[in-house]
């Protein structure tokens, strides 16, 4: 249990401490790099939940190709390396931004500690998984199970809805040719 | 100790061997193939530096270490410095996953099984290498952009897209074996092929030649070296960069290819297994180590016969051709696995595509060949200027204006 706990700790800090860079950065490249490392720091919290399917997922969808399409626009619009100078023109979002992280923090406090979140469920949560785990021979298995037998309707509504939004986004960006004129 | 404490050690032990076994095979391939392409290119190639040149890397690496490491005005420190980092450590990292050789290749006691010739067998050791390997992008984009020069800054951003491209395929093209093996491990994988009594290319043909185009252009090795195009973009993300860290990236491109190379043999060809010679102490690895050596043979006979393909035709190849026939590959699989037809139906349908595209290809190829130059009888002379002095003399029938329309008609596409 130790080794679980202190890759917790040194985790929840980097994982705080790279969001943090994230929001903090003038350089929109150096959010990225922040961004990807609280990506990263996110699935290993999976691994730490034994979700090791679901962390590879992670890695392979956010950080690798997500990320890489962000990092792709990002380093052309700010070439060289350059933080943008002056005053920032949106300085209203700094107290917005506040205001509505110290409701998010005092709401999970608030659920921590009344209960909302009991440790039975959690227990419970972290039973089913092993057992899933166990009965159908492997992280990849289990989640197979789930997703083709509980799931398997929303799951092929979700794959259409990226469909019709990859479709949409290919027909705003064509440019017009000679036919269609 | 306890178990955890034992399989710790294990692991960065393993981790360790593995990790040096890797930057030796670095080493040495760097030699390997500047012997080979100067065969290929009726050269001798680099001899000088010992028997048959085997110190040569020695010397590169001490010629390496005391470059001037130049830091660009321009640059993003930071970036800059750990960008060939990440490179590294992308590619060390992917080879966590390839077993060299089964659970029991020292004997069946637990002991021998806990050093067993893998650093890791995870449940989804594949979807592993495929993550890690998506994250070898930012080594190079960040590379480019935190150099502050337009070159570097393109050949990354061509990178980025080549490389996102061709994942699509990738994924897609192992897709079948993954159905016929009904697993994600690695090892798992081979035994499934040692249990079904084939190598899967005998199943997956189209799949297995899809993974390898891809997978070359996953790795940035010619014909699909984009990003280094030296005569559009100078050298690319490398452009400023110099000594060690300039190695690191090279470092990080060969080992790319030598986990390629043992993906190819453990999904395609059966990994390590022997059959009844398995029990043979050694043999295993041997066998397994001539097989990738054959493939990585092979990316260097790519890179010394195909010349660089343009940036559109690897777009339009990667998104109208690989793609489709990635998808098809995946639906055909399903469909044998899940009706429980034998494995050489899917092989069979795999070759018929395989047959009908290349035949579909030489047509356009033929097609757009200018008539004339098709004659029989038609002497192919190549021009003064690429001749070998070695060769035969020229015979007396073609002319000078003849020798001049055949390399031309070369250059039409």
């Amino acid at each position: 249990m130790l080794f679980s706990q202190i890759a917790f700790y040194v985790l929840a800090v980097i994982a705080v401490a790279s969001a943090l860079g994230v929001v903090l950065n003038r350089n929109a490249v150096y959010s990225m790099l922040s961004l990807i490392l609280n990506l990263l720091s996110l699935a290993l919290f999976f691994l730490l939940l034994g979700g090791l399917f679901i962390a590879t997922i992670q890695v392979l969808i956010y950080a690798g190709a997500v990320m890489v399409l962000f990092l792709f626009v990002v380093t052309m619009l700010t070439p060289g390396g350059q933080a943008p100078q002056g005053d920032d023109p949106l300085r209203w979002q700094w107290g917005a931004g506040i205001g509505m992280g110290a409701i998010l923090v005092g709401a999970l406090v608030w659920a921590g500690f009344t209960g909302a979140i009991s440790s039975d469920a959690k227990a419970a949560g972290v039973s089913s998984l092993t057992s899933a785990i166990a009965a159908f021979g492997g992280n990849t298995e289990a989640f197979g199970m789930a997703l083709f037998h509980g799931y398997s309707f929303p799951f092929e509504i979700t794959g259409l809805l990226l469909v019709v939004a990859a479709l949409g986004a290919v027909t705003l960006g064509r440019r017009p040719t000679h036919a269609d004129e | 100790m306890s178990d955890l404490a034992w399989f710790l050690v294990g692991a960065l032990v393993k981790s360790i061997i593995a990790i040096v076994a890797l930057l030796t095979a670095f080493a040495y391939m760097t030699l390997i193939e500047r012997r080979v392409i100067a065969r290929f290119q009726r050269r001798v190639g680099p001899n000088r530096a010992g028997p048959f040149g085997v110190f040569q890397p020695v010397a590169d690496a001490l010629k390496m270490a005391f470059k001037e490491e130049i830091l660009p005005t321009r640059a993003s420190r930071l970036v800059f410095l750990i960008a060939p980092a990440i490179s590294v450590v992308v590619a060390l990292t992917a080879f966590a996953v390839v077993p060299l050789g089964g659970p029991t290749a020292w004997g069946n006691s637990s002991i021998a099984r806990a050093w067993a010739p893998y650093v890791a067998d995870l449940n989804v050791g594949v979807l592993y290498i495929f993550a890690i390997a998506s994250l070898a992008v930012y080594g190079i984009v960040l590379a480019g952009w935190s150099s502050g020069n337009h070159y570097s800054l393109l050949g990354a951003l061509r990178s980025a897209a080549q490389m996102v491209s061709y994942e699509v395929s990738i994924t897609l093209a192992i897709a079948g074996v993954l159905m016929f093996a009904g697993t994600l491990n690695m090892v798992g994988i081979v035994q499934a092929q040692a249990h079904q009594g084939i190598w899967f290319i005998l199943a997956q043909p189209l799949g297995f030649l899809l993974y390898g185009i891809a997978a070359v252009a996953e790795v940035n090795r010619a014909p699909f070296d984009l990003p280094e195009a030296e005569q559009e973009l100078v050298a690319g993300y490398l452009t400023e960069f110099s000594g060690l860290r300039w190695s690191l990236f090279q470092m990080a491109e060969y080992i790319n290819m030598i986990t390629a190379s043992s993906v190819v043999v453990t999904l395609f060809f059966g990994g390590w297994t022997l059959g009844s010679l398995d029990g043979v102490f050694g043999l295993p690895f041997i066998w397994y180590f001539i097989k990738v050596a054959v493939f990585l043979f092979i990316f260097i006979w790519l890179r010394a016969t195909l010349p660089r393909i343009r940036y559109d035709q690897l777009m339009r190849f990667g998104w109208q051709v690989l793609l489709p026939l990635s998808v098809l590959n995946a639906l055909v699989t399903a469909a044998v696995v899940a009706y429980g037809l034998p494995w050489w139906v899917s092989g069979a349908i795999g070759l018929a595509i395989l047959l009908i595209v290349a035949g579909a290809f030489y047509a356009t190829a033929r097609r757009s060949q200018p008539k004339a130059k098709r004659g029989a009888g038609q002497v192919m002379a190549a021009p003064t200027s690429v001749r070998l002095v070695a060769d035969a003399p020229l015979p007396r029938s073609v002319d000078e204006s003849q020798t001049t329309s055949v390399s031309a008609s070369a250059g039409v596409k």
